[in-house]
């Protein structure tokens, strides 16, 4: 298992997310994901993508930097979902 | 409506106790029926019909979010949509004179695609763009270009394309694009929860 870094400060929406996609894609199993974000969007953005994924939102705060996310991708025999 | 809900509740009271099990076996059976209907996929269709650049921005920006959140997508270019969003032409040799010259006539690729309002002749465009790159907005064409990196499937609409002297090889940019009709457009609509036309 290994932890995974995104700085997506600068960025709007729909690239956060997007970039939190392709990270996954790189990630295996059971992965953390921990991201950097300052669109304002990306908190309730962030909390959707992770329900629809199957990934577990392990944390979420925001500074006066931006928000930092760390998610668990779901575990190789989970039962998280997700395409 | 709770006088309705009263006597909702209350109207099985007066039948036996068999007609209503009955009865819930009935509706179970019907839910069930339901529930085994039609495959339902998390699917996401996009019927792209405007080649104005900000509402093909706005399909890309919907089309870059559902593939991020694992959902399939699938983009069919149709009328001043599939215009818009062609590549530098293929070929030109083997067309007739009217083709070439609606070729001519249509923007070729989306960064050449106009704003709906404020176009102000390009200048309203660039404004946008200036912005866009300040905030860290990605364009148009970075926008379709992800889209197609993250596997959203482009259909391509058989009779609009002909009918604008359009061709399959006019949009190699955008992957495997295949051509489709209507029937397959709504056959994938149908299967998925989100269908939207813009």
């Amino acid at each position: 298992m290994s932890q995974h870094r995104i700085d997506a400060r600068g960025m709007k929406c729909p690239r956060p997310i997007v970039e939190l996609a392709k990270a996954r894609r790189r990630a295996a199993p059971g992965d953390v994901l921990e991201i950097r974000a300052d669109d304002l969007a990306f908190d309730r953005d962030v909390v959707a993508w992770c329900e629809t994924t199957g990934c577990e939102l392990l944390e979420l705060r925001r500074d006066v930097e931006g928000a930092r996310a760390t998610i668990q991708l779901p575990g190789a025999g989970g039962s998280g979902g997700g395409a | 409506m709770v006088p309705d809900l009263e006597r909702d509740a209350a109207a099985p009271t007066p039948q036996s106790g068999g007609s209503v099990a009955s009865e819930l076996e009935s509706r179970v059976a019907a839910l069930e029926a339901r529930a085994s209907g039609p495959v339902v996929e998390d699917s996401v269709s996009i019927a792209c019909f405007s080649g104005d650049w900000d509402r093909l921005f706005a399909a890309f920006v919907i089309a870059n979010g559902a593939a991020a959140m694992g959902q399939t997508v699938h983009v069919f270019l149709t009328f001043w949509g599939a215009a818009a969003l062609r590549d530098a032409v293929g070929s030109w040799g083997d067309r007739s004179a009217i083709d070439r010259l609606i070729g001519y006539m249509l923007p070729a690729g989306p960064a050449r695609a106009r704003l709906s309002r404020m176009h102000w002749f390009g200048l309203g465009k660039r404004f946008f763009e200036w912005r866009m790159r300040r905030r860290g907005v990605p364009l148009l064409p970075d926008l379709v270009q992800e889209a197609v990196d993250l596997g959203v499937q482009v259909h391509l609409c058989e009779m609009s394309a002909d009918l604008l002297g359009l061709r399959l090889d006019d949009f190699r940019n955008l992957g495997d694009v295949e051509p489709c009709g209507v029937a397959s457009f709504l056959r994938d609509a149908t299967r998925g929860r989100v269908t939207l036309f813009i």
